[in-house]
């Protein structure tokens, strides 16, 4: 390859490196909490986003920009999945051998940083939030995952149907039932 | 969210979303600096076909070649000429020598040896005293 074709593709991959930093800078925080309610561990939520990171950057850098979103979703949305069934697996095998159900999550680990507002502004946003999160927890995984990358993440129908790997249709329908069942679990929270 | 939420259901999605921001923007120093670590790493995927551009198909091409030239020079020199052949036979032998343990008894004795040649030249006919070389 000549210096000049050389220099162009380098600067490229400078180009490609610095919209790929802009982009996971921005989604990074909102993956993590993301992942934090799917998983409900704020470790385990870091591994996955950052798993969910190093694919995106393998395998769909190439890929134009504006579809790094909905793909960053869905392989985050992949690696929770494989999260809840490596837990069951591991789950199944403790209690087969007697031990515990599995590590729970440090409370005080997964508090958010309250530095930001007034103490009682704080503790009622973090109850808010609590349940909301246990009422999410409560959603059947596809129904979770359409509310969240709906409502927290604003995609759009066919940008949901691309992170989860199914329909328009299907998208609609795990996220009215989504609506349906946390209105049912919140009640006056909702 | 959906346009065609209802009010009600529109300001509680807001709410949830809020909810969720609000989350977002309260994550501690410690764990934005670790997702940024994270993210330096994923970055790092890019760096070979970046920064070096080709580099890191050819500088393992490279080495392999050099290894395979290694191994393979000395076989292609065995079946080189009648002078290499001699030359590589002139060489083993001198290994034997150096590696023999008789030849090490003779290095112990070498002012022997040399008081033997000075003796004695003629009948030796110019050969060296062990009729090598």
């Amino acid at each position: 390859m000549s210096s000049g074709g050389r220099l162009a593709e380098e600067e490229q991959g400078f180009v490609l490196e610095s919209e790929l930093n802009r982009f996971l800078s921005e989604v990074e925080a909102r993956a993590y909490r993301f992942a934090a309610i799917g998983v409900g561990d704020p470790d385990e939520a870091l591994d996955v986003v950052q798993d969910a990171m190093i694919s995106l950057v393998r395998r769909y850098s190439k890929r134009p920009a504006e579809e790094w979103r909905p793909l960053f979703f869905r392989i985050l949305s992949n690696r929770i999945r494989d999260f809840h069934r490596r837990r069951r697996v591991r789950d199944s095998v403790l209690r087969y051998f007697g031990g515990q159900h599995g590590e729970q999550p440090d409370p005080v680990a997964a508090a958010a940083d309250p530095s930001h507002n007034r103490p009682e502004d704080e503790v009622a946003r973090a109850d808010a939030m609590a349940a909301l999160e246990s009422a999410l927890a409560e959603l059947p995984t596809r129904q979770r995952e359409a509310f969240m990358l709906r409502n927290f993440e604003g995609l759009n129908v066919a940008e949901t149907a691309v992170a989860m790997r199914c329909s328009d249709g299907s998208v609609k329908t795990h996220y009215s039932r989504a609506t349906h069942r946390l209105r049912e679990i919140l009640g006056e929270y909702y | 969210m959906n346009m065609q939420d209802k009010p009600a259901e529109r300001e509680s999605l807001e709410g949830s979303k809020a909810l969720f921001d609000s989350s977002v923007d309260t994550i501690d120093g410690a764990t934005r600096a670790r997702l940024r670590a994270a993210r330096e790493r994923a970055l790092e995927e890019l760096v070979p076909r970046t920064l070096f551009g080709g580099a890191r198909l050819w500088i393992p091409a490279v080495a392999a070649a050099a290894l395979v030239a290694l191994v393979t020079l000395p076989l292609v020199q065995r079946n080189g000429t009648d002078a290499d052949a001699g030359f590589e036979t002139m060489a083993a032998a001198d290994l034997e020598i150096l590696l023999g343990e008789e030849e090490l008894e003779m290095l112990a004795e070498l002012e022997f040896y040399e008081w033997l040649e000075l003796e004695a030249p003629d009948e030796s006919g110019g050969e060296s005293i062990d009729g090598v070389g």
